[in-house]
């Protein structure tokens, strides 16, 4: 009798060993958190594809308005509720990274992202500690849009290549009204919609081409870099454009929704527009031709949308996989092909996307074009105050019809914009004195 | 025995109508309840802030800085806030009135007997009830730039010049005081009128017997005891014109809009300064300015149009 029971309660324990054996791991789910539509499309999809491979790892992607992330991410972070990946643009991130808030990059995934993604997108990511703080995910990267019928119609056979060239042709492309109200936007500038949107298209469209930099790095501080004349001469270019020989105006539609209604003739934007048009405007012919030269410079705005994982995050190894996963070579492909966003992973072969929109490769090759230079924010703490507070002004002053010709005028509204800018890094104790 | 411990035995006992300690309990019972979560919901907020606004938190910083008085002294040398008060001042003399005026003649003339006058009151309510991100984003689509908005076409179509509504600041303040109207009026319609209705008819039949005319009628009997209504409209009015935010900060948002910055009032400077920019501190110091110009524009209205006791 004895044995049976002996027997009985070894075959139960063995038999337990092996069904415990046989069970999967332990399920980990992993949130994610974006601020965008078609992102959040992406993330969802590619997350599928990663449960189908790692069935124990479920992703739970959440889709917030951009501002109501940033205020989320504000208010969760700090207390270690916010999710374990958070996609937002670097300079929104990075000074969570600094009070302690996220985990930066391992050294497997740092060598991974070295060897993967473009040297100026490692180096905009990389803390002065020398840390790689997030991902360099997607590269907001801006060229200017042209209406190829408008072109074709006002004689005009290429793409400009200098700012002056580009302002002649928008003369020649704007049309108005008996009234003098405008009817077709020959260069739609952005004058409006505010916060740091505003001044990173005016960085681009005039800042870069006259030579002028909003901030500039004196040994470990930083000051405002655009009280010189390179900076006068960019608000003088926009005030010209607006009041002088009004190729834009304030009471017009602007940005991709004009451009999709055929109402401008050029613009600045990112590579998602491509996807807006193939929705949207389908009829309309378009190209794409990298941002024009200036007497200053020649180059462009990348600002880095990125990845980052929570320092709260119990689940890291499997976060950081998981973030590798959604940017290599494959899901790089489908995340251009599906969402419009123009990933900062390099050596990836697009060829077939390119046959179906070829727009997109002059988005590739404008991080590899000699001489033009993509930047990106710095890692400062107050950036993001700095360039929406320039933007409150900016729209101000471009209101300003008084400004035409007026020197003292434009240097006026630099002056207190910089000392504006000065202030805030003052604040913060970055003022390089 | 002294009078205060004759006043207790009272008190004790339910003498000559006053409670017993079981009911005071009872009530106390009842009322606490309700002061604890005023209390946690409303004054220990208010306080948090108060504190907060001495400091320089800030929701990136972990590390917090005493101020006594920087973020105080700091709004009057800050363009943003300057405008910002000043639009929100312009709000309140601008809504208040409109409001309380239009409220009230709209209610005297509905209750007048006229026909259809549920049907009117359901018109002047329906947008009250709509909720104000709708409405703004309704709104929006008004003021467009160009002719696709709708008001401009409509003035185009009538031969009139288009209207900067979104880029012109005076008008664009003025176009969201608009809506802010526009969404409260119907409010005041349907309290003044609930207020006309309470007035006994007695009053204005012995008015008309001393030949008192319509407008004698509304002036010295309607509103005189309507009085406490338009008092509770008038802090209420002043109350939601301080602190508009929804259909101003719906309006700023958006590549069709030039007057983000120039439009701003209080509280979405409260926003901005707060979770744009994560200075809670001078958020903090932003609405207690707030809070105690409020107060003081609902006390002076008490005073006012204080009613003495019958």
């Amino acid at each position: 009798m004895r044995r049976i029971i002996v027997g009985i309660a070894s075959f139960v324990l063995a038999m337990g060993l092996l069904l415990s054996t046989a069970t999967p791991a332990a399920s980990v789910e992993l949130s994610v958190w974006t601020a965008f539509p078609e992102l959040h499309e992406q993330v969802k999809s590619i997350g599928d594809q990663y449960t189908k491979k790692y069935p124990n790892i479920k992703i739970k992607a959440t889709l917030f308005p951009q501002r109501a992330l940033e205020e989320k991410v504000a208010v969760a972070l700090p207390a270690g509720q916010a999710a374990d990946l958070i996609e937002l643009d670097k300079m929104g991130l990075y000074p969570y990274y600094v009070a302690g808030y996220l985990a930066p990059l391992p050294k497997n995934v740092v060598a991974w992202v070295k060897k993967s993604f473009p040297d100026y997108s490692v180096a905009s990511v990389t803390s002065d500690k020398g840390e790689i703080f997030t991902f360099p995910w997607l590269n907001s990267l801006k060229v200017m849009f042209y209406n190829e019928d408008h072109f074709k119609e006002a004689g005009i056979t290429k793409t400009p290549e200098t700012v002056d060239e580009m302002l002649e042709m928008g003369k020649k492309l704007t049309k108005r009204d008996a009234k003098g109200n405008l009817t077709q936007v020959g260069l739609d500038l952005r004058l409006s919609g505010g916060g740091f949107g505003t001044s990173q298209k005016y960085w681009t469209q005039a800042m870069i081409p006259y030579g002028a930099k909003v901030l500039e790095k004196v040994g470990n501080k930083w000051r405002a870099a655009y009280n010189n004349e390179a900076g006068h001469k960019a608000l003088q270019f926009y005030i010209d454009c607006v009041h002088k020989y009004k190729v834009d105006s304030l009471d017009v539609k602007s940005d991709a929704e004009a451009f999709g209604l055929g109402l401008t003739s050029m613009f600045q934007r990112e590579a998602w527009v491509v996807g807006y048009m193939e929705k949207n405007a389908p009829n309309i012919n378009y190209g794409v031709f990298l941002m024009p030269k200036g007497p200053g410079g020649w180059g462009t705005v990348g600002n880095t949308m990125a990845l980052s994982v929570s320092k709260a995050c119990k689940h890291k190894k499997e976060a950081f996989d998981f973030a590798m996963f959604m940017m290599n070579d494959e899901m790089s492909r489908a995340t251009f092909a599906d969402s419009g966003w123009q990933p900062f992973r390099k050596g990836v072969d697009y060829s077939q996307l390119y046959k179906k929109r070829p727009q997109l490769k002059t988005f590739i090759d404008a991080a590899e074009t000699k001489g033009h230079a993509v930047l990106d924010y710095e890692n400062i703490a107050p950036i993001f105050e700095i360039h929406s507070r320039m933007a409150d002004r900016l729209m101000a002053a471009f209101k300003r019809a008084d400004l035409v010709d007026n020197q003292a005028g434009i240097a006026e509204v630099i002056k207190d914009m910089a000392a504006e800018t000065n202030s805030i890094l003052d604040e913060y104790d970055l003022l390089a004195k | 025995m002294s009078k205060a411990a004759t006043r207790r035995r009272r008190v004790a006992v339910g003498v000559g109508g006053r409670l017993t300690w079981s009911q005071i309990g009872f009530l106390w019972g009842m009322v606490m309840p309700v002061i604890a979560l005023f209390i946690i919901i409303r004054v220990i907020p208010i306080m948090i802030v108060l504190l907060m606004s001495f400091t320089n938190f800030s929701l990136q910083r972990p590390l917090v800085k005493f101020l006594p008085y920087q973020n105080f002294l700091r709004m009057f040398g800050d363009p943003n806030f300057i405008t910002a008060f000043i639009n929100s001042t312009e709000f309140v003399l601008v809504a208040v009135p409109l409001e309380i005026f239009a409220g009230l003649a709209f209610a005297i003339y509905l209750n007048r007997k006229v026909r259809f006058e549920s049907l009117y009151e359901t018109l002047y309510f329906l947008p009250y009830i709509v909720p104000m991100v709708p409405s703004a984003i309704i709104w929006k689509w008004i003021y467009a730039p160009g002719t696709y908005g709708l008001a401009n076409y409509l003035l185009e179509q009538m031969g009139f010049a288009r209207v900067g509504w979104l880029s012109t600041p005076q008008i664009s303040l003025l176009a969201v005081i608009g809506i802010h109207i526009w969404k409260q009026l119907g409010f005041f319609v349907i309290v003044f009128l609930v207020g006309l209705k309470n007035i006994p008819s007695s009053f204005r039949e012995a008015a008309v017997v001393d030949g008192a005319t319509p407008w004698q009628l509304t002036r010295h009997v309607d509103i005189p005891l309507l009085k406490p209504v338009i008092l509770f409209g008038l802090v209420m009015a002043t109350i939601w014109a301080w602190s508009a935010f929804t259909e101003v900060y719906i309006i700023s948002q958006g590549t069709d809009i030039s007057t983000g910055a120039e439009i701003q009032v209080m509280v979405t400077r409260i926003y901005a300064e707060g979770f744009l920019y994560f200075k809670m501190g001078y958020a903090s110091a932003i609405s207690f300015v707030l809070f105690l110009v409020s107060l003081i524009f609902v006390a002076v209205q008490f005073r006012l149009l204080r009613v003495e006791p019958l």
